[in-house]
C-alpha cells in the first residue's frame, strides 16, 4: 500500500466455515483510510460471507478484524456499527412496513428528533426521493429501495462504508447518481469498500481492489495490475490449454452456491481448461481480463423502472 | 405482513378533537359504575382486564414479532402472589396486586434473556411451555397454594374499587402501549419485527429492546391476575394458568390488529363482548362458537380491524393509532 495511513481496517487469518465448506479461507488484508476498496471474484468466492463477518452478522471461526484499533471479530452487529462501520445488503433489507423516514429514523444515533429528522430529510432530498419521504419502503421500486438503503448506512454516521453490489439492478441514471454520492463522501472522508460484479464501475472508481477466489485473496492491487493478474484470470476463466495450474493452496470445499458465470462452468483447480479457451493462435483467445460491462461476471442485469423516483 | 397504499382518510381527527374524545370516553368509563347494575360492572371489569391482557402482549407481540403464548403464565403467577400474600400476610389487596407485578416484571427479566433467545415457534412453545411449568408448581407446592384445591380469599362486597383499579391498570397500559410507540424505542421495536439482522447492523441493540418490552409486557398481566384473584376471592391453578387465557389474548389482540396502539383495546372490547353475548345465547355451544370465530376472524381480516380500516381509508394511517 504504501502510504503512511494507519489502516482503518486490518483483517488477519479470517476464516468461517460452514460445516465443512470453508467459505473464508485465512484472509487477511488491510484498508487506509480515504480510499475506495474494490472487492471482486466470482460468484460463491465469500464476498458476502466476508462483509457479514465484517459487519458482524456472522461471527469469524478463527482471526481477528481490527476496526479502528479494536479487535471487533465477533462482536454483535450493533456494536460495530456504533464504532463506525456501515454495510449496505446484496438484496435490499429496508423495514418495508415502515415509511422511508422511519427506516431513516430507525438508524439515526443523535438523540434529538428534530436534528434526526432534518438529517434524515436532507439525506432524502440528497438522492432526490423527498416526495416518498411518507411511502411505506415496501411501495418503493428496486433502484429507490437501493438508495435509500444506502442513505440509512448514512445515519449511522460511519467513517467505513460496505456497499455489497450497489449497482446490481440499477439503471445508468441511478449509477451515476450513486457513483457522484460515493465521490461526495469520499471528499467527506469516508473509506468505502465495494463489491460488484459491475467490473467497469468498480476498476474505474476504485483506488486499489481485493480478489477473492474460494475464499481466499489471491490478489490486491490496482485496477490495471488486477486486470492483468493471471490468477485473477484464471479465478474468473479458468485456466488456458497446456498451461499448468497456478500454485493455490489446498483444496477446499466449495460454497452451497453454484457458480453462476456466462461462459461454461468454471474447472475445478488442477483441472484442464475447455478447449473453448485454448492459447493456440487464431482460434479467439479472449485478451487478458477486458473486463468490460457484460463481459464474464454478472449475467443480465435486470432494467430498473424506478428511474430518479 | 400487507402494507397500507397511501389514501386520503375519512375519519382523520386533530390532535385537539382526538384529545376531546378520549376524555370524553374516560368520563364515560368513571361515570357508568353509577349507573350499571353488579353485571355489568362484574362484565366491565372483565373487559378492562382483557384490554390490559391484549395491550401488554401486543407491546411484546405486536411490537418485536415475538409471538408469546406464555402471558397466562405471568397472570397467574400474578394471582397467586396477590392472593398468597393477601391470605397469609393479611396484606392489602391493592399492594399484593403491585407485588405480583413485580414479582412478574423480575420473572421477566430472569426469563426474556435465554427465551429470547429463540426466535418464531420456538419462542412461542418456549414460552407456552414456561406457562405451563407455573401451572405445575402452583398444583405441586401444596404448602404455599394449597395445590389443586385453590385459595380462597375473603369475599369482596365492594366491586367499584376493583373496577376503578382495572381502569387505571387499562388506562397505564394503553398509556404506555402509546407512548412506546411514538417514542425511538417503538421504531426500534416495529424495525426488529420487520427484519432483526438489518435493525442490528443499523445499530438497534436488538437484544436490549426486546428485554425491555419482554419486560414491560410482564409487568401488567401480573398485576391483573391479582386484580381478578381479589375480584372473583377464589383462584386455582387450572382457572389462572389456564392456555386459553393466552389464546384469547392473542385472539383479542390480533383481531384489533396487532402493533398499534388501539387495535388491541378495540379487539379486546369487540371480541370479549361477543364471548359474552354467544355465553348468554348458546351456553352449551359457546366454546365451540367462539374458538369458530376466532378462525373466521383471523382468515379473513389477518391485520385485523385498524389494518382494514386504514387500507379502506377510513382512518389515516398513524403510528398514533
Amino acid at each position: 500500500m504504501g502510504t503512511a495511513d494507519a489502516p482503518i481496517l486490518a483483517v488477519r487469518g479470517l476464516t468461517r466455515r460452514f460445516g465443512g465448506v470453508i467459505a473464508v479461507d485465512d484472509c487477511s488484508f488491510a484498508l487506509t483510510p480515504h480510499r475506495i476498496w474494490g472487492l471482486i471474484g466470482p460468484n460463491g468466492s465469500g464476498k458476502t460471507t466476508l462483509f457479514n463477518l465484517l459487519s458482524g452478522v456472522l461471527a469469524p471461526d478463527a482471526g481477528q478484524i481490527v476496526f479502528k484499533g479494536h479487535n471487533v471479530a465477533g462482536w454483535p452487529s450493533h456494536r460495530i456499527t456504533a464504532r463506525g462501520l456501515g454495510r449496505t445488503f446484496q438484496i435490499t433489507r429496508l423495514f418495508e412496513g415502515m415509511t422511508v423516514l422511519e427506516n431513516m429514523r430507525v438508524a439515526a444515533r443523535a438523540a434529538d428528533p428534530a436534528r434526526v429528522a432534518a438529517r434524515a430529510d436532507e439525506l432524502i432530498e440528497f438522492v432526490g426521493l423527498r416526495a416518498l419521504r411518507d411511502e411505506y419502503a415496501g411501495n418503493l421500486s428496486y433502484g429507490q429501495q437501493k438508495l435509500i438503503e444506502f442513505m440509512r448506512v448514512l445515519m449511522t454516521e460511519p467513517e467505513l462504508i460496505l456497499l455489497d453490489e450497489p449497482f446490481a439492478g440499477v439503471n445508468p441514471v441511478m449509477e451515476n447518481k450513486l457513483v457522484e454520492l460515493i465521490h461526495a463522501l469520499l471528499a467527506q472522508g469516508k473509506t468505502f469498500l465495494i463489491t460488484d460484479h459491475e467490473m467497469r464501475l468498480i476498476m474505474s472508481l476504485c483506488e486499489r481492489v481485493l480478489v477473492l477466489d474460494y475464499g481466499h485473496l489471491i490478489a490486491e492491487g490496482p485496477p490495471a495490475a488486477i486486470r492483468a493478474d493471471e490468477r485473477v484470470i484464471e479465478a474468473y476463466f479458468g485456466r488456458r490449454r497446456g498451461e499448468p495450474p497456478s500454485p493455490q493452496p489446498s483444496p477446499t470445499g466449495r460454497g452451497s452456491e453454484s457458480r453462476e458465470r456466462d461462459e461454461p462452468s468454471a474447472p475445478l483447480r488442477g483441472e484442464e481448461r475447455p478447449a473453448r479457451y485454448s492459447a493456440s493462435p487464431g482460434e479467439g483467445v479472449p485478451p487478458p481480463l477486458p473486463l468490460e460491462e457484460g463481459g464474464g461476471e454478472g449475467g443480465s442485469r435486470p432494467s430498473d423502472a424506478g428511474g430518479e423516483g | 405482513m400487507s402494507v397500507v397504499k397511501l389514501q386520503k382518510p375519512r375519519l382523520a381527527l386533530s390532535t385537539r378533537h382526538s384529545a376531546l374524545l378520549l376524555a370524553g370516553l374516560l368520563l364515560v368509563c368513571l361515570a357508568l359504575p353509577f349507573v350499571a347494575s353488579a353485571y355489568v360492572i362484574s362484565l366491565l371489569f372483565l373487559l378492562l382486564m382483557w384490554v390490559v391482557m391484549a395491550s401488554s402482549w401486543n407491546l411484546l407481540s405486536g411490537y418485536t414479532g415475538y409471538v408469546s403464548f406464555g402471558h397466562a403464565g405471568f397472570f397467574g403467577v400474578g394471582a397467586y402472589t396477590a392472593a398468597i400474600l393477601i391470605w397469609r400476610a393479611q396484606w392489602e389487596w391493592w399492594l399484593a396486586c403491585l407485588a405480583g407485578g413485580v414479582l412478574c416484571a423480575a420473572l421477566g427479566v430472569l426469563i426474556g434473556g435465554p427465551a429470547l433467545r429463540l426466535r418464531g415457534p420456538y419462542f412461542a412453545i418456549a414460552l407456552l411451555g414456561l406457562s405451563e411449568v407455573g401451572r405445575i408448581v402452583a398444583v405441586v407446592w401444596e404448602p404455599l397454594t394449597r395445590g389443586g384445591l385453590g385459595i380462597s380469599l375473603p369475599p369482596d362486597a365492594e366491586l367499584l374499587p376493583d373496577y376503578y383499579a382495572m381502569l387505571a391498570l387499562a388506562l397505564a397500559a394503553v398509556g404506555l402501549v402509546y407512548g412506546i410507540a411514538n417514542s425511538k424505542i417503538g421504531l426500534r421495536l416495529l424495525a426488529i419485527r420487520e427484519d432483526e439482522t438489518a435493525a442490528e447492523v443499523v445499530g438497534v441493540p436488538t437484544t436490549r429492546y426486546k428485554l425491555l418490552a419482554f419486560t414491560l409486557s410482564a409487568i401488567f398481566p401480573g398485576v391483573a391476575g391479582g386484580l381478578y384473584a381479589w375480584h372473583v376471592s377464589y383462584i386455582d391453578p387450572g382457572a389462572v394458568f389456564a392456555v386459553s387465557l393466552s389464546v384469547r389474548t392473542i385472539a383479542s389482540a390480533m383481531f384489533g390488529g396487532a402493533g398499534t396502539v388501539f387495535g388491541p383495546v378495540i379487539g379486546a372490547l369487540l371480541l370479549n363482548v361477543l364471548a359474552e353475548v354467544l355465553w348468554v345465547r348458546f351456553p352449551f355451544f359457546h366454546p365451540v362458537l367462539f374458538g369458530g370465530l376466532i378462525i373466521v376472524i383471523l382468515l379473513v381480516m389477518p391485520g385485523g380491524i385498524m389494518a382494514l380500516l386504514q387500507q379502506r381509508g377510513i382512518l389515516p394511517r398513524s403510528r398514533r393509532l
